[in-house]
């Protein structure tokens, strides 16, 4: 017997040898033990009761929680967020996360994971280019790109559009691994081809019943804006008049400037009154775990709202989990769990999103009236309307977990998650132009997991240890949509699309009563197989080596190219105890070399040559039928598939090392990567006589390299004086394109180029050098006599001096140039907590360098001729237009009516650095132990946060985080709310 | 008890067992719900309707994305003007060479490749359904392929009127892309002659009549109102070899050509329209008839109608739908000199009393006056708002893609025969033309009557993507014009071949005036 506690205590010393190393390397870089010291933050007492088994091997489930980058969570669990993006933000070196609204619940939240592994052509790259996020070893199932496919505008996906990243609390994770190294990624399998986000949620727990309850109550502040009316807007356009406009120009100026008598529009511009609203915000959670050794379980139930102050947007979530871990007998352990969560979502009132919902665009060309009156008056339009958007989600698993030797564990596990949106919406004929509009939209993503593992572990003589582990898993997934929208219904009473339902009559079944209706629908299925091996050996020495080979056969992949075969080699060497114990220690050295196969997220590629309903265009692409027959040809728009598409796939070298200094006061950690993502399949354009657009082919290259670097500290008297924890972390990254399919050298896709061995995320931009002020100024082309062009079109006085890169005396796409970035090249956050006595103040910095943005609410706003004129969905004015947001006289003063275009938005003047360095959380907290309530209660802790708080940039622009996913600052994006909250936690 | 823990043990391993025993490979084929892969394809009727039907919905696209027919056949030259529309203009102005978006996308031939693919594509695998499904028939299929040919010589004379050589592709090549020069204009166009001819005799008049005499009964389960003119009939083939003819400049074919479809007409349902007919929201641009002869629909009944792609998405305005401005217009004085006839039902206004007689234009809640001939919102006829206000919130249309009707032939043939030295025969023709049109005065000398016939030409078929066309043809048969011969020695009659129609076929060089 006490041979095997003493096998099992080197074996947690070798199997989890990381994660007892990962005590020093929590402590120092996160000093999350050392919050702990000062502040008991969790609420799970006692270790999970399957650790107290001899020989315990972990199941997969939980065996990652131990490694990659910790996620500092304490000050996180203080600030009122409600997504897993929120939660990471600026938390881990590598890791960028771009919230581009402050709309509560959206999907509209990014996390790039070291760089970007492919280009982004439109918003359906961005779900590629996505790390996942695993909760207890599920990968969760995200929303697929495919309801784009019938979307005329791309503005939010159909349906709910809420992010399915926020089902969890805070207050319910016990932590989140950041999970970078393909040492741990290529044992989760493709879906961490691009990193994971790896959470732990508190476990069961054995002890007497131990309750927790989390709350706080604050506000959401209404930002200090100026706002302006027509008559600056009229003193803003004049000038132009004055310089460019005929009289008859003048004369054409829009009715809502030109009247002068017009109070809506000249009197005071106080709509920000009504749109921003100190807005409360509140959660309350609480959780009970408690049991036997042999039995024990966890409960908890949280209730959040969260808000923006503006728009009346709001997000509510109901969550509950429940966790039971069961030992029937001594080589038996049990465990399950269930979350469930209903999410709502009040969404914004912009034009953009309605008329995108509808695919309409408006006549009317006027803004809104920026007077309180009217947007009262037009806010009331919406007394009569639903918009309702729920989603519901559910995940869990069921874990069995049996040994069958004593060196031999068998883990089952089938685990699921599963979410459904709904959406629907009634428009009344006021809010258009006297038509209504109804839409319903119900989508579901499924997934079931099946995952079977067997550990062996073996003690040598000499004290080295060697582990195997082998497993197999299954991964299904179903998504699918039916979505119907009805325009013109009978009246505004009748705000659903009710169809006749009498089967006799099969004419007219199913037919709407009164709305022109049309639905939709779609469904994708997928599968993953695995099968992989994995060997570790750590010698007594301190030198641990590892390897990997794993299988993966995906569904998506062509029936001959199905099975993908990868490998991944570690190595890590800790030198500390060779050096001795003065002042370092800690020193380890480690490397990793692995690959990982890309999964895709649709069909198309796998199915090969194909045929589908394909008669749309760009700006209607949902038509499939000719004289009322559905129809299938070859896919000439999205391109021909052939047969011998591999696998693309990633490979990641990772070099680094990790020091710990003064009894691991200070330490540091360094990581250097070059990844590369490999035959990435890519739509290359072919000969025209084909009839197709593109040929998907593989072979495009692009590489990411860059520097991850964690600076930790914990200084100071640990013992009721005055301590400092301190981490810093900052990723430096870059990317390049280091092929194309067919070794060609540039591409011109979607208004982008991309370029080998340039950055995949650059512009394409004209260069402007000024005015010219005079005709004779333009320059004319010697042997043909004739004035230099923009496109065929001549340069008069009051056009842009564009460069003429290529000496032809015509500016066009040709004379573009590659410039900027719209990622950062340098990114990361600063989190600091100061611990005096009881009291603790921390604070949390962010920030995002080398990283520039278009600003096309400048260009908007100064080419207001084009605006006017456009019939576009950009060029729509939401009530936000009266917020002052550009400044006058900060560009060159062009001709607005130039049929040039001197203000669209692809030139260099637009392109400004968006760099920022953003205070984003501050707060303070109160630890209460006296006597009396320490008797009733195991702590009670009090704090005040307040988030959003200062923000450094030069950008001119609103804020240089609200920018769409491509750079590109079109002003969508609602404010990052400034919120202060009150509260409190306290364990029973 | 010790059995029994081996049986739990058993137990949990069953899972295990049981992935590995079920065959991956097999797990791993998910049938997909959004496309058809080939193991699917060719193998009933239905497939061989959804293919013959994607490649007319192909040939669609072509012709209506961006407005593309109305670019290329209605703005060169012609009487409209742009308005804030700098790409437009250039079309107008012959200046096509300026690099808009709109111009690159339309100087791109690629849209009626995939006409030419899919076509081919299924001239040489629908043979596969016959042995597949025993409903599809040998003379279904010969008839399906006949269409087919027929839509290879209709896309290729498309593609020659706009321009002029064009690479020649007589098989689908399927999933290789070869590079293939363009081949001159005169032989591509005898190619899509004989395909045509080669079709024409084994096309039906109609489709899905029970009582006709040849090809009787529905097709594809579907009757002869609901194939009215969707597809390519005999005498849509003869249309068609008739322009093909006039455009060669042979017009004794042309006339023989036309000739079939004026004798012929009556069998597949092709008769004259009213002024009336012609200019009602609901009258013959609405949906799907047989008057239409071979016409793209958008049939709004059948959920295809499309906000744009249509005339009216260039010529429509407020009040007719919620937009200020239309993109092109014809000033007020053009259209004074092409409506000089007094009666004309189209557009006249009385010297005397100053009244217009309008049914092709409308007032603009701007001062303009638009071209409102064509106006099929929605399901034509009034559009009321839930609000019960009549406006057409919801600017969708449904008129079709039409290639010609009843009149555009008469005066086909009667241009053949003045031509051909038949002077009094094309005179009768053209009166009888403006007769049914109201024009009070009757044409008693043919001393112009090419002039007179062009004119009428113009009158007739505005907004129905002839104008540039018609010019072309005006042109050639006087001969007269050296400024236009150059030019159309030069090739700056057709459109340039887009940029990156070059950039992915080495082969292709631009044409001599575009360079």
């Amino acid at each position: 017997m006490r041979k095997l506690l003493l096998a099992a205590l080197v074996f947690w010393g070798a199997c989890v040898h990381y994660a007892s190393a990962e005590g020093h390397v929590r402590l120092n870089i996160v000093a999350a033990c050392l919050f702990q010291d000062t502040i008991p933050a969790t609420d799970t007492a006692a270790p999970d009761i399957r650790l107290a088994i001899d020989d315990y091997i972990k199941p997969v489930s939980t065996e990652l929680a131990g490694k990659g980058d910790s996620v500092p969570l304490v000050l996180q669990r203080q600030m009122p967020l409600i997504t897993v993006p929120q939660y990471i933000k600026g938390a881990a070196a590598g890791l960028y996360v771009q919230e581009n609204t402050g709309e509560p619940g959206t999907v509209r939240q990014f996390m790039y994971l070291r760089g970007l592994p492919k280009p982004v052509r439109s918003i359906k790259d961005m779900y590629d280019v996505q790390p996942a996020v695993y909760v207890n070893g599920i990968p969760l199932i995200q929303d697929n790109p495919f309801i784009y496919n019938i979307q005329t505008y791309t503005v939010n996906p159909a349906g709910p559009a809420t992010s399915l990243l926020a089902t969890l609390s805070t207050d319910n994770i016990e932590q989140i691994r950041v999970v970078k190294d393909y040492k741990d990624a290529a044992f989760l399998g493709p879906y961490a081809a691009n990193g994971a986000i790896y959470i732990t949620t508190k476990a069961a727990a054995a002890g007497e019943n131990r309750i927790s309850v989390n709350s706080y109550m604050g506000y959401a502040q209404t930002p200090k804006i100026t706002t302006i009316n027509a008559a600056y807007e009229k003193d803003f356009r004049l000038p132009f008049y004055y310089k460019y406009g005929t009289a008859a120009d003048l004369v054409s100026m829009p009715a809502y400037l030109s009247d002068s008598s017009n109070v809506s529009y000249y009197g005071p511009s106080n709509w920000s009154d009504r749109y921003y609203k100190n807005t409360p915000q509140y959660s309350v959670n609480a959780s009970l775990t408690g049991g036997s050794e042999r039995a024990n379980f966890r409960f908890f139930g949280d209730y959040t709202r969260s808000v923006a102050g503006a728009d009346q947007t709001k997000f509510d979530r109901y969550s509950g989990s429940f966790y039971i871990n069961m030992m029937p007998t001594r080589w038996l352990t049990i465990s399950s769990m269930i979350n469930g969560s209903v999410l709502q979502r009040d969404r914004n009132k912009n034009f953009i999103d309605r008329f995108a919902e509808m695919r309409f665009l408006p006549n009317s060309k006027n803004p809104l009236a920026p007077n309180l009156m009217n947007y009262n008056a037009f806010l009331d339009f919406y007394d009569n309307t639903i918009d309702d958007n729920a989603t519901s989600s559910i995940q869990g698993f069921w874990d069995l977990n049996v040994r069958l030797l004593r060196n031999l564990n068998y883990d089952a596990r089938v685990a699921f998650d599963y979410n459904e949106g709904r959406r629907n919406v009634f428009w009344n004929s006021s809010l258009f132009d006297g038509s209504n509009y109804a839409s319903n939209f119900f989508g579901f993503n499924q997934r079931l997991l099946l995952e079977n593992t067997l550990n062996y572990k073996r003690d040598m003589a000499n004290g080295d240890v060697l582990k195997f582990k082998g497993g197999i898993s299954y991964t299904g997934d179903i998504q699918r949509y039916n979505y119907g929208i009805g325009y013109n219904g009978p009246n505004d009473y009748i705000k659903v699309n009710v169809v006749k339902g009498n089967k006799k009559e099969p004419g007219t079944y199913l037919v709407s009563k009164g709305f022109d209706v049309y639905s939709f629908t779609d469904k994708m299925q997928q599968r993953l197989m695995a099968f992989y091996g994995k060997a570790g050996y750590s010698f007594t020495n301190g030198l641990e080596l590892g390897a990997l080979v794993r299988s993966d056969g995906s569904s998506a992949m062509q029936p001959g190219n199905r099975w993908f075969v990868s490998y991944a080699f570690d190595g890590t060497y800790h030198l500390a105890p060779k050096i001795g114990a003065g002042l370092l220690s800690q020193l380890d050295l480690f490397a990793s070399w692995g690959r990982i196969g890309n999964l895709r997220a649709d069909q198309n590629i796998g199915a090969g040559p194909q045929y589908q309903s394909q008669l749309g265009w760009a700006s209607y692409p949902i038509l499939g039928s000719y004289n009322s027959f559905g129809t299938y040809s070859r896919p000439y728009n999205y391109g021909w598939v052939g047969y011998d598409i591999p696998w693309a796939y990633s490979s990641q070298l990772n070099a680094g090392t990790e020091i710990a200094l003064f009894k691991d006061q200070l330490s540091l950690r360094l990581e250097w990567y070059n990844k590369d993502n490999k035959n990435v399949v890519f739509p290359s354009p072919v000969t025209a006589e084909s009839g197709y657009r593109y040929e998907w082919k593989s072979g495009m290259v692009v590489n990411n390299t860059g520097l991850d670097l964690t600076i930790g500290a914990g200084l100071g008297d640990k013992d009721g004086g005055l301590s400092w924890n301190g981490d810093l972390n900052i990723g430096f990254n870059k990317n390049k394109l280091k092929a194309l399919p067919d070794g060609s050298a540039s591409v011109v896709a979607d208004g982008r180029k991309l370029a080998v061995d340039k950055a995949i995320d650059q512009f394409w931009l004209l260069q402007n050098k000024g005015i010219y002020n005079a005709d004779s100024e333009v320059p004319v082309n010697p042997s043909t006599h004739e004035v230099m062009t923009y496109k065929g079109i001549a340069l008069k006085a009051g056009d842009p001096k564009w460069v003429d890169v290529n000496g032809d005396y015509n500016i066009d796409d040709k004379d573009r140039v590659l410039t900027g970035n719209y990622l950062p090249r340098i990114s990361g956050g600063f989190t600091n907590q100061f611990v005096y006595k009881k009291f603790d103040l921390s604070f949390q910095m962010v920030f995002a360098l080398k990283k520039y943005a278009m600003n096309q609410v400048a260009s908007g706003y100064y080419g207001f001729i084009d605006r006017d004129n456009a019939n576009t969905l950009e060029a729509v004015k939401e009530i936000t237009y009266w917020e002052k947001t550009v400044n006058a006289g900060a560009y060159d003063l062009y001709n607005p009516w130039s049929q040039v275009h001197p203000y669209q938005v692809d030139q260099d003047i637009f392109m400004e650095n968006a760099s920022f360095v953003k205070l984003r959380s501050l707060s303070l907290g109160y630890e209460i132990s006296n006597n009396t309530i320490a008797r009733k209660m195991r702590r009670v802790y009090l704090y005040v946060t307040g988030t959003n708080l200062v923000s450094l940039s030069n950008y001119s622009g609103k804020d240089p985080e609200l920018i769409e996913y491509n750079g590109y600052d079109t002003g969508y994006g609602m404010r990052l709310p400034k919120s202060f909250i009150l509260g409190v936690k306290v364990d029973l | 008890m010790r059995i029994k823990n081996r049986l739990l043990q058993l137990i949990t391993v069953l899972p295990l067992l049981w992935i590995l025993g079920s065959g991956c490979n097999k797990i791993l084929d998910v049938k997909s719900s959004n496309l058809i892969n080939e193991s699917n394809a060719w193998s009933s009727i239905n497939d061989a309707r959804s293919a013959l039907l994607g490649t007319y919905g192909l040939l669609r696209t072509a012709l209506a994305e961006n407005e593309a027919n109305w670019l290329y056949g209605e703005l060169r030259s012609g009487p409209f003007v742009a308005m804030n529309r700098p790409d437009l203009d250039a079309i107008i102005n012959n200046k096509l060479n300026q690099s808009h978006d709109l111009l690159a996308e339309v100087s791109n031939w690629r849209k009626f490749y995939a006409v030419i693919n899919s076509a081919n594509l299924f001239i040489e695998r629908s043979g596969e359904i016959m042995q597949k499904d025993p409903q599809y028939t040998k003379l279904n299929n010969s008839v399906d392929i006949a269409q087919m040919k027929a839509i290879i010589g209709i896309t290729y004379f498309y593609m020659v009127r706009i321009w002029g050589d064009v690479p020649l592709l007589t098989k689908s090549y399927d999933g290789t892309f070869p590079q293939i020069p363009r081949s001159e204009a005169k032989a591509v166009l005898k190619f899509a002659e004989d395909q045509l001819k080669e079709a024409a005799p084994v096309l039906p008049y109609v489709y899905g009549d029970p009582n006709a005499s040849y090809f009787p009964g529905f097709y594809y389960g579907a009757d002869i109102f609901t194939w009215a003119s969707a597809l390519v009939t005999r005498n849509a083939a003869y249309a068609y070899l008739a322009h093909i003819a006039a455009w060669d400049n042979r017009y004794l074919d042309a006339s023989v050509y036309a000739d079939f479809v004026l004798n012929n007409g009556g069998r597949s349902g092709i008769v004259a329209s009213t002024t009336f007919d012609l200019t009602r929201s609901d009258g013959f641009f609405l949906g799907q008839s047989s008057y239409q002869v071979f016409s793209l629909g958008f049939s709004w009944v059948d959920g295809e109608a499309t906000p744009t792609g249509h005339i009216e998405n260039l010529t429509l305005a407020s009040p007719l739908i919620p937009r200020a401005n239309p993109a092109i217009y014809i000033p007020d004085n053009r259209i004074v000199q092409i409506f000089t006839e007094p009666g004309d039902e189209r557009f006249y206004i009385d010297p005397v009393t100053g009244t217009a007689y309008s049914s092709y234009f409308s007032n603009a809640s701007s001062d303009l006056i638009i071209f409102s001939k064509i106006k099929v919102v929605g399901s034509g006829g009034v559009q009321q708002n839930t609000a019960g206000q009549t406006t057409n919130v919801l600017t969708k249309y449904s008129s079709p893609v039409i290639f010609t009707r009843l009149e555009e032939i008469k005066l086909l043939k009667a241009e053949a025969l003045t031509v051909l030295g038949q002077r009094q025969d094309a005179l009768d023709i053209l009166n009888g033309l403006r007769a049914n049109r109201g024009i009070k005065t009757e044409i008693i000398t043919t001393d112009n009557l090419l002039e007179d016939i062009f004119r009428e030409r113009q009158r007739e078929l505005l907004g129905e993507a002839w104008g540039w066309y018609d010019q072309v043809r005006y042109k050639q048969i006087k001969n007269d014009d050296a400024a236009f011969n150059a030019l159309r020695s030069k090739g700056g009659i057709y459109w340039p071949v887009a940029q990156e129609v070059m950039d992915n076929n080495p082969q292709i060089r631009q044409t001599e005036y575009w360079k």
